[in-house]
């Protein structure tokens, strides 16, 4: 199924969504939580903005010379001893892979959080291969695999939504008897995936920074599984979106310290590894190592003006801001990148048929934009995609469409719009007087008036819940106000400064 | 069908991928000689740079602790007391060494500190040991003391470089980890320590991992509620020990 | 008065539509200060309904009668009432560059088009109106004006030296009220689910006024609020800042010992 998560409307979803009270309440919380970390954090490191520019500097650099510097990372794996296998497709990244395990006899799987691997759907690919197990280490993601493989609701937390009770029964399942207490449960999963740590044969991990310069690559994480599945199976493969490269530690090290802020407010993940094959005289660690360079459809954001959603870190930021993930959560997006990060990628990856509403599930408020810690431009992108699915494939035949282009042509014409404001008061005839006003509104004498739903759908969607302001009459109106008035004298000291400070 | 995996390291794979993403982006290839990565600005070097050494330190020591993280400063003369009072107090019974020459330890004042633990099982991390007995020393130890390069002040990590002495196995297994990190290892910043890397690599130095630590192993997943101790180390002590 | 600045009046539609108060308050305000105003006639909306719905083409003609109507004065600078359509008019540039007769003229008009706090703060350097308002008042931010246009302190500078005003701080005051143009007719689920919060937070600090700097925004809440009996009064920042004023009481930043407010702040993190 690739990146989505779901076959159901967006509609459809949204509405399930909503009526998760716990998990809204646990997004809510969750973004309150992480907008002081993450703020605090980021104060603390001081002129956040210049930090800001090289980061966006250093991706977009990369982005220019991606093909270079994939070819330098590439020959820098191979002269260690590494391999490396440059995947188009989802489908040839995961049997790749697939052979990969078939041909080193793997029957002990252990992977470490990754998109990636998510994106082309290596779980259930691997699982297919008879005698092999595979678990999940990241602690959320092996609660999501416990529960039927459940997708992730959110690229750094996927376990957002779950509770500890309902996180108790999962483990239950595996003979967890303890209580609900979030510090039993992740010790309990310790012991449990210590056990399969010990015997793994195959580690696989994601990979947030590869480095070009000496051909390693850069993990961050807090719990240690992505180095414990580094240090004890003999082969690891790497899976890494194309676009995840730098030049060298040093740029690696800058976005290291902006992705833990970002994401989770910390100053730096607990581990932040820089790794390869392992070398002569060395007991442990990688005897076989491979990376597999993904694209997956990022190239079609090459050279667009969509490219900037490749200098994405993945730190999630985006979707810790936005208000209307606050009030879906992650699912309801039904793709495994939501939020405002997903809403820009989602149509790329997977296409407009697929993902065609979730451009519109934004009302431009630009939160992302703000925090995005390389400067991706998210709300103007969401807005690309707007006007690739209107104005060049047509994708709305609904009464919408023909309302939006007639309030174009109606604001294009000064002509039109003074019939309108002669004619507004007297054309909301079916606004109905609600009564007294509960809310004393902007205008003197005005009302809010309740609008019966005899109207379109468009509109609809706004009477439904508010009431609207009806339009004064055209006597009341602004313009003629403005063309009868007496300007006001200039207050003496205005008089005094000579009309206007310091130009 | 043939097999992917011929493909990997293959010229034709790589080169059909690479010029592939050439034709998309419109952009030449190989033009990196001329536009090489320059930064438009160096924050990262200027960090913490205004503290002189005290002040770098008590800052080193503050973001330790935001990271749960015990910081324990000792001479030469006290780390060995320091050890085994530790020793005790925990309980341990199954200690992890690194195999390092004697004269690293005894350049710490740490000859043989072990010898008079109490610890019921030390075990030394080795390469004639083999693979699989030495990460069963890790995960059965309760205490593993190793080494460490630097003590990065901007974030309160360590950092430890993967040796055939002192293997991956070693950081992440075991119960409680020490790290003993020279005090003249203070840097400001991961930058500074990026940069001594650099030049270290440079000069020869031989890993195939670098791991910057903060702290012991820990985890939001469960209702975004901090949780000490995961699958690394549930204990993480810094042992910053003046030089000889 | 020798020098008085020339302002055309960017008046936005909804002001002419719907809101009469907000635009005579912003003219009186302006011409208070020393502002010579002008209304082109010819305006008629910034373009945001259509092109932030993606419909890019058919926005044109409205972009290109905007450019005409607000440059048919010779004015120093353009003010509108709403940071949201100011921003939108200031992406003209962007959007029109390879246009040879409307991306000169585009430019032109980016360069002296300014949201009405911002223009009274940092261009008029003006830090007290004279107005007086007995009141608790909470202050609903503008996302387009703090993000977009990069504006997040005149108005609450400004609105803090109006006589008589004790502000509230609005909790979560970062969070977009679920307005969004047509976003709140297209996605009425996630849009009230979106302002019903915000209504919460609004009605939590008892305050008396609701004061806002964009028209959009204050509808939607308003609407939303009279529906649900939720009393509160909804005032613009030029409502305010024209509220019984006693000119005498008009001050320049440079007459005080204050120091200039940076437009972004402490940052923005």
């Amino acid at each position: 199924m690739g990146i989505a998560t779901s076959n159901q409307p967006f509609k459809q979803r949204v509405k399930e969504a909503e009526s998760d009270q716990f998990m809204r309440d646990a997004v809510a919380k969750a973004q309150d939580a992480q907008f002081v970390k993450r703020t605090a954090s980021r104060r603390e490191l001081g002129h956040w903005n210049e930090w800001r520019d090289l980061a966006e500097q250093i991706r977009q650099h990369v982005l220019k010379y991606l093909p270079d510097y994939l070819e330098e990372f590439a020959g820098n794996v191979e002269r260690q001893g590494g391999h490396v296998f440059f995947a188009q497709t989802e489908d040839e990244a995961h049997q790749f892979i697939k052979e990969l395990a078939i041909a080193k006899k793997a029957k002990r799987i252990v992977k470490s959080k990754s998109m990636v691997t998510t994106e082309i759907d290596l779980d259930k690919t691997l699982l297919s291969i008879p005698g092999v197990n595979l678990l999940e280490s990241d602690l959320a993601e092996f609660i999501l695999q416990e529960d039927n493989w459940e997708e992730p609701a959110h690229i750094v937390f996927p376990t957002l939504g779950m509770n500890r009770d309902q996180i108790q029964k999962e483990f239950q399942k595996l003979g967890y008897d303890g209580d609900n207490d979030p510090q039993h449960e992740a010790r309990f999963v310790r012991g449990y995936l210590r056990k399969y740590f010990m015997s793994a044969d195959f580690g696989i991990t994601g990979c947030n920074f590869a480095i070009a310069d000496n051909g390693m690559i850069n993990l961050d994480t807090n719990e240690g599984n992505a180095d414990l599945t580094m240090a004890i199976p003999k082969t690891q493969v790497v899976v890494m979106g194309m676009e995840r490269i730098v030049p060298s530690m040093k740029e690696a090290e800058v976005l290291d310290n902006m992705l833990a802020r970002s994401a989770v407010g910390q100053k730096l993940t607990t581990y932040c590894t820089f790794t390869g094959k392992q070398k002569a005289g060395e007991v442990d660690g990688p005897e076989d190592f491979w990376v597999v360079i993904v694209d997956d459809g990022r190239s079609k954001a090459l050279g667009t003006e969509f490219e900037p959603i490749l200098q994405c870190i993945r730190c999630g930021a985006c979707m810790n801001v936005c208000p209307v993930y606050r009030q879906i959560g992650g699912k309801a997006y039904g793709s495994i990148y939501p939020g405002p990060l997903g809403e820009v990628l989602s149509p790329i990856l997977g296409g407009y048929e697929q993902f065609q509403e979730l451009p519109y599930a934004c009302s431009l408020c630009a939160a992302c934009s703000e925090t995005c810690p390389v400067k991706i431009p998210l709300q103007h992108l969401i807005r690309e995609h707007r006007i690739i699915e209107m104005d060049d494939k047509h994708m709305d035949h609904s009464m919408t469409n023909l309302i939006l282009k007639m309030v174009g042509v109606g604001t294009g014409s000064p002509a039109l719009f003074d019939s309108a404001l002669e004619m507004a008061h007297s054309g909301t005839k079916l606004f109905t007087d609600g009564g007294p006003n509960a809310v004393e509104p902007m205008y003197d004498g005005g009302k809010i008036d309740y609008v019966p739903k005899a109207a379109p759908k468009l509109i609809h969607g706004w009477i439904d819940t508010r009431d609207v302001p009806r339009p004064p009459k055209a006597k009341n109106n602004f313009r003629h106000w403005y063309k009868h008035h007496q300007p006001v004298e200039p207050a003496p000291i205005v008089k005094k400064e000579g009309g206007q400070a310091d130009e | 069908m043939s097999s992917l995996l011929e493909q990997a390291n293959s010229k034709e794979n790589r080169e059909q991928f690479l010029n592939r993403l050439q034709k998309a982006s419109g952009r030449k290839r190989h033009q990196l000689a001329d536009h090489p990565f320059k930064p438009l600005n160096n924050l990262p070097d200027q960090l913490l740079a205004d503290l002189d050494p005290e002040d770098l330190y008590a800052e080193a020591i503050k973001n330790s602790k935001s990271v749960n993280a015990t910081v324990v400063e000792k001479s030469a003369a006290q780390v060995a007391d320091y050890l085994r009072q530790l020793v005790a107090e925990k309980g341990v019974k199954n200690l992890l060494l690194p195999g390092v020459d004697q004269a690293v330890w005894d350049n710490y004042g740490l000859g043989d500190w072990y010898q008079h633990s109490g610890v019921a099982t030390v075990n030394t991390w080795s390469p004639q040991a083999g693979r699989m007995t030495n990460e069963e020393y890790a995960n059965q130890a309760d205490l593993a003391v190793g080494m460490a390069d630097y003590l990065i002040a901007s974030t309160g990590t360590v950092t430890v470089v993967n040796s055939p002495v002192q293997g991956r196995g070693f950081n992440f297994l075991p119960t409680r980890f020490v790290a003993i990190v020279p005090k003249s290892g203070l840097v400001r910043s991961t930058r500074e320590a990026v940069e001594k890397y650099q030049h270290r690599f440079a000069d020869g130095l031989t890993t195939s991992a670098i791991t910057f630590i903060s702290g012991p192993s820990n985890s939001g997943d469960i209702e975004m509620e901090l949780v000490v101790g995961v699958h690394g180390p549930l204990e993480c002590t810094y042992l910053v020990v003046a030089d000889r | 008065m020798d020098n008085q600045p020339r302002v055309c009046i960017f008046s936005s539609c909804l002001v002419d539509l719907l809101f009469p108060n907000v635009g005579k308050s912003m003219v009186e305000v302006l011409e208070r200060l020393g502002c010579q105003t002008f209304l082109p006639e010819k305006q008629v909306c910034c373009g945001q309904p259509t092109y932030n719905s993606g419909y890019a083409k058919g926005s044109m003609k409205t972009f290109k009668n905007e450019i005409d109507a607000l440059l048919s004065i010779d004015a120093d600078y353009i003010v509108g009432p709403t940071g949201s359509c100011v921003f939108m008019i200031k992406e003209y540039k962007d959007i029109l560059k390879d246009d040879p007769v409307y991306g000169p003229r585009a430019a032109a008009l980016a360069d002296k088009i300014y949201e009405f706090s911002q223009f009274i703060y940092r261009v008029l350097g003006v830090v007290d109106c004279g107005a007086e308002l007995d009141a608790t008042i909470t202050v609903h931010r503008s996302c387009h004006m703090t993000r977009l246009l990069g504006e997040r302190t005149a108005p609450f500078v400004l609105l803090d030296h109006v006589k008589g005003i004790k502000r509230i701080p609005l909790h979560n005051v970062q969070l977009c009220c679920g307005f969004g143009g047509t976003f709140s007719a297209k996605e009425p689920e996630l849009s009230t689910a979106m302002v019903a919060d915000k209504a919460k937070n609004i009605m939590a600090t008892k305050a008396d006024i609701l004061v806002g700097m964009e028209t959009s925004c204050l509808m939607n809440i308003a609407g939303y609020m009279n529906r649900n009996g939720q009393h509160i009064k909804v005032m613009h920042i030029a409502e305010v800042l024209n509220h019984d004023v006693d000119p005498s009481r008009i001050k320049y930043l440079k007459d005080t010992h204050e120091a200039v407010v940076p437009a972004n702040g402490e940052g923005v993190f």
